[in-house]
């Protein structure tokens, strides 16, 4: 019976939490946004560069990207060469011979020389032909011939900066963690190219979540508590049987059984709306975008999703925490309301603004970076504690994790012990 | 089942809203009866272990009520002061939400929200949102959701605030029905409606206990202090100034007036037997 009883009172707080017409209108519009940012979002660390949608541009790249699919090796690099001589020298994408002539005087004057001018055919290439699709698509297949290197050569440059900045046994512990891995990735890790805007949209469309789910557990959960004190309704409550136990387990239960579904609803909308659209191809490729995302991590596509999205079920966890707790402080819906958008908005809207490493590095610990998670692996970023190099994403799970156990127990004491006073 | 108040003292800030106050309740109709801020509800807070007092306790059976915790709640109603509710929740479902946190099985509770729906009038509306209702239909639902668990104790802080006469005489009823084998404590400041139902009044002055008795002892205290006068129109203002008139009634040339004063306020003054507004006007003639 104590089951059922709880299982009643579940039901009820959740039709308490969300059966309010604001809840319908945020839904509608956070679908809409979310819907308007698969198709028009500009996500800069996308390979893409933030093209929105369209579907003659994933026509194109996937039929352009998936030729070259397959792992970068040296006969990979090789061929990526190939084509792109093939099309250099061929005589028909060649300038005249006046033209050539012409061409080698105007270099020459401007002080070029003439092994350097011998040497590089592209100066004789036709103008169309240097801008056609046909040499274009090699773009991206040749800085994918260079993962290796700039692997190798981001490793270096972590390495010295951790030295030169923290010197000792410190800075030697995080330099050797950094070259390590970068090294591993450089000289152990075989990557795959292939098309993937399916999935680099699928990353990119994590850094919405705080304003779609964020927003929606805001309006949500906000009130779970403060409406029971603007409301006066705690008198009641607090004064009934299971009032300062069963329930406020109830309302937990209730808030994350909202959140989970809310999040499992966004990411399959994207799963099932980003394959739909830009296909399901890149599974197995690399995500390293060595100038927006150098990541030391040596993931695919795919691995990178599953632990983006542990991850970020963690960060939903550590916000549903974080707004039951609010909401259990706050004396009215209002308070409850701006205070869980402040501390879950502000410190993503306000990341851009702010440079400071630190104020970045204090931003990543807050509820909707985790929610996000994708920031976490961008970038070698660790911890020396206790004479031990920990990384950021493991850094951050543990304090979400305690933050959450502390913030729910919290909560809980917190409306138990409250006092009915006016 | 005793309920015992045992030196309670509630104090915020500088202020004493319950002074060191005791009594004993056993079973039957308490009134409760004391000017606002008198410390009425505070008490019955503190009773219905939602405020912790600053010292004292309360005790069941001389098991402390913090001690029982859920099984004191068990046996506890109450409809507090101010009646909160969800706006967009109907009656049913709001009757079914508090018998789920009472711990009722929900076919008992089935039965049950529909019984006392039907007692308080509101069976047939009980699919309408909460918001829709008037203030009286409210309040008769916040009766409603109070005796949901069947309390053996039954805490009604104010509860004809916002009924008309007709739902008043129903609700003095429904209380008396049900008094039976139980603690019931109802506090007011509207002396009616303790009148004619509780079988003890109690009276509440600064957060202390003034005064208690049953309902026909309780007068006694001031058998000799209620008068009848008559008096010229032109001389009203002057008793009125000097005495605390109760009633004030124009019978032809002259005016009837009632007068509670320790001191016979005039040669011509008959003594009358006291009720208990004049009682009332008695304790708090500087309040009202």
């Amino acid at each position: 019976m104590e089951v059922t009883i709880l299982k009643d009172l579940i039901g009820f707080e959740i039709r308490k939490s969300s059966r309010r017409p604001v809840v319908l209108g945020i839904l509608a519009i956070i679908l809409f946004y979310n819907g308007l940012m698969i198709f028009y979002g500009t996500f800069n660390n996308e390979p893409t560069y933030g093209m929105p949608y369209s579907k003659e541009k994933v026509d194109q790249l996937r039929q352009e990207q998936s030729e070259f699919g397959g792992f970068i090796d040296d006969k990979w690099i090789q061929n990526v060469e190939n084509e792109k001589n093939a099309i250099l020298h061929n005589p028909a994408n060649q300038i005249s011979v006046e033209e050539r002539e012409e061409k080698t005087q105007e270099l020459l004057a401007r002080g070029l020389s003439r092994e350097m001018i011998d040497s590089n055919s592209i100066f004789f290439v036709k103008e169309e032909v240097l801008y056609s699709r046909e040499l274009q698509r090699l773009e991206e297949p040749e800085v994918a011939s260079n993962f290796y290197r700039y692997a190798g050569e981001r490793g270096q440059e972590k390495a010295n900066d951790y030295r030169q900045i923290y010197g000792g046994e410190k800075g030697e512990a995080l330099a050797s963690r950094a070259e390590e891995m970068y090294s591993y990735l450089s000289n152990e890790y075989r990557a795959y190219y292939d098309y993937s805007w399916g999935w680099s949209r699928l990353h990119a469309m994590q850094t919405v979540l705080p304003y779609t789910v964020g927003v929606l557990l805001i309006v949500v959960l906000s009130p779970i508590f403060s409406q029971e004190y603007a409301r006066k309704t705690k008198a009641l409550i607090l004064s009934a049987k299971y009032g300062k136990n069963k329930v406020i387990k109830a309302k937990m239960i209730s808030a994350f059984i909202l959140s989970i579904l809310s999040w499992m609803m966004i990411q399959f909308i994207n799963i099932v709306m980003i394959f739909t659209l830009f296909g399901t191809e890149g599974a197995k490729s690399f995500l390293q975008n060595w100038a927006q995302n150098p990541s030391p991590y040596p993931f695919t596509y795919m691995t990178s999703y599953f632990v983006i999205t542990a991850m970020s079920f963690l960060g939903l966890i550590f916000l549903t925490s974080t707004i039951l707790f609010i909401s259990s402080r706050s004396k009215s819906s209002v308070i409850s309301l701006v205070t869980a958008g402040v501390v879950t908005l502000f410190p993503i809207t306000l990341s851009g603004v702010f440079g400071g490493e630190i104020v970045k590095k204090i931003f990543m610990f807050m509820p909707s970076s985790v929610l996000i998670s994708v920031d976490h692996f961008k970038t070698f970023d660790a911890f020396y504690i206790f004479d031990k190099v920990i990384m950021l994403p493991s850094v951050t799970a543990i304090f979400a994790v305690v933050l959450s156990i502390l913030m729910v127990i919290g909560a809980y004491f917190s409306f138990r012990r409250c006092q009915v006073e006016n | 089942m005793e309920l015992k108040i045992n030196n309670l003292t509630k104090q915020y800030g500088s202020k004493l809203a319950v002074d060191r106050f005791s009594v004993t309740f056993t079973e039957g109709i308490n009134g409760l009866l004391g000017a606002n801020g008198s410390g009425k509800t505070t008490l019955m807070r503190i009773m219905c272990d939602i405020l912790r007092p600053t010292s004292g306790e309360v005790l069941l059976d001389g098991v402390n009520i913090t001690t029982l915790d859920e099984a004191y709640r068990e046996l506890l109603g109450y409809l507090p002061q101010y009646f909160g509710y969800y706006p967009d929740f109907s009656a049913w479902d709001f009757m079914l939400y508090f018998s789920a946190l009472k711990g009722l099985p929900k076919l008992t509770a089935e039965n049950r929200c529909k019984e006392l729906l039907d007692t308080v009038g509101l069976y047939e509306v009980r699919k309408k949102k909460i918001k829709t209702y008037s203030g009286g239909m409210r309040q008769r639902l916040g009766i409603a959701q109070a005796l949901i668990n069947d309390p053996k104790i039954l805490i009604l802080d104010e509860p004809t605030v916002g009924l008309d006469p007709k739902e008043r005489a129903k609700f003095r009823n429904i209380i008396s029905d049900y008094a039976i084998g139980k603690i019931i404590l109802l506090s007011t400041h509207i002396v009616s409606d303790v009148e004619y139902i509780a079988d003890r009044i109690m009276i509440m002055k600064n957060g202390q206990l003034s005064q208690q008795a049953t309902t026909d002892r309780i007068c006694d205290s001031i058998k000799d202090f209620v008068w009848s006068l008559q008096v010229a129109p032109k001389d009203v203002d002057s008793y009125n100034s000097r005495f605390i008139v109760s009633n004030l009634k124009h019978s032809g040339e002259m005016v009837e007036l009632r007068i509670v004063s320790e001191e016979r306020p005039s040669e011509r003054a008959a003594n009358v037997s006291p009720n208990l507004e004049d009682l009332y006007l008695y304790h708090f003639k500087g309040e009202v």
